[in-house]
């Protein structure tokens, strides 16, 4: 078998395919369906951001309110080890200095992770209403 | 892209495909149309990274050949060897039975070889791009897959 009988074979290869509408058609609902996952991923993305910032702003104010409990904070502290503690030792002077900062982080954290859970709901919600009322 | 002119390129496109990729399948017109959407999907997909309005056959040809490689490779993982050349063996469209025989008893390097240079006339270069190896293996595929349909078409003639 050469070049030219194999050229003969393939020239005249004409298979029925199915009717070209039908595989269009097919195709149309399939791409239908990746653009709206395309939109909801990109929409997903946009909240995902406004959430941050919100987070954000949030983070940087509870923050700089907690911080001002900071001396409240060190002299609970001071009271509390001098009750619990009779001798003052200088290894327990250092937990009470760091200890105010450590709560006053925690909180922020902890402030920073349900604000972003409440954000991303709320704006989500919020979002989704504004596509439902434009559809 | 927009999606108008993608759609556009198919059109243009689409008949061509399923030709190839029916000879691919040897025949298996269903699984043809199957891989040939996915294809599309695919070029969809990454669409937006494509400039080069005039090599889209040879760039769908090569998500073309991907894709079927990949439904080769997930075949053979999830089913046994044998229930995987029983779905290649059983073509759907009969009026080319013994060329699918033929074409499904060689190997799938070779198929593609044989069928963009003789069916879709490519020129070795062009396959090489599409198959991703270089020229020289291109041409043993192709001398290779000339004398393995040789002997399969001697046989199918004789039974």
């Amino acid at each position: 078998m050469n070049d030219s009988d194999l050229k003969d074979i393939f020239a005249g290869f004409n298979p029925d395919l199915s009717p070209s509408d039908k595989f269009m058609a097919r195709l149309g609902l399939e791409l239908d369906a990746v653009e709206m996952i395309r939109e909801r991923s990109k929409q997903q993305r946009r909240i995902s951001r406004m959430a941050l910032f919100v987070t954000s702003a949030v983070s940087l104010v509870a923050g700089f309110l907690l911080s001002l409990t900071v001396p409240y904070l060190d002299s609970l502290m001071i009271k509390l080890v001098g009750y619990i503690l009779s001798d003052s030792s200088p290894k327990f002077s250092i937990l009470v200095d760091c200890l105010p900062w450590v709560i006053v982080s925690a909180a922020v954290v902890a402030i920073s992770l349900y604000t972003y859970d409440i954000a991303l709901t709320v704006i989500g919600r919020r979002v989704e209403i504004r596509s439902i009322r434009a559809e | 892209m927009e999606r108008q002119k993608f759609v556009r390129y198919v059109e243009s496109t689409q008949e061509m495909l399923r030709r190839f990729l029916t000879a691919l399948c040897c025949g298996d017109r269903s699984l043809a149309d199957d891989l040939a959407q996915e294809t599309y999907i695919k070029a969809y997909l990454s669409s937006d990274g494509f400039r080069e309005d005039a090599k889209f056959e040879a760039w769908i040809r090569r998500i073309a050949y991907n894709t079927f490689i990949s439904y080769k490779r997930k075949l053979t993982i999830t089913a046994d060897l044998d229930e995987a050349s029983a779905v290649l063996d059983e073509p759907t469209d009969n009026s080319y039975s013994e060329l699918y025989h033929a074409l499904a008893g060689i190997s799938d390097k070779e198929r593609t070889a044989i069928l963009l240079y003789y069916m879709e006339e490519r020129s070795v270069k062009e396959i090489a791009s599409i198959l991703d190896i270089s020229s020289e293996a291109v041409r043993q595929q192709l001398s290779r897959g000339r004398q393995h349909l040789k002997v399969l078409m001697i046989n199918a003639q004789l039974q």
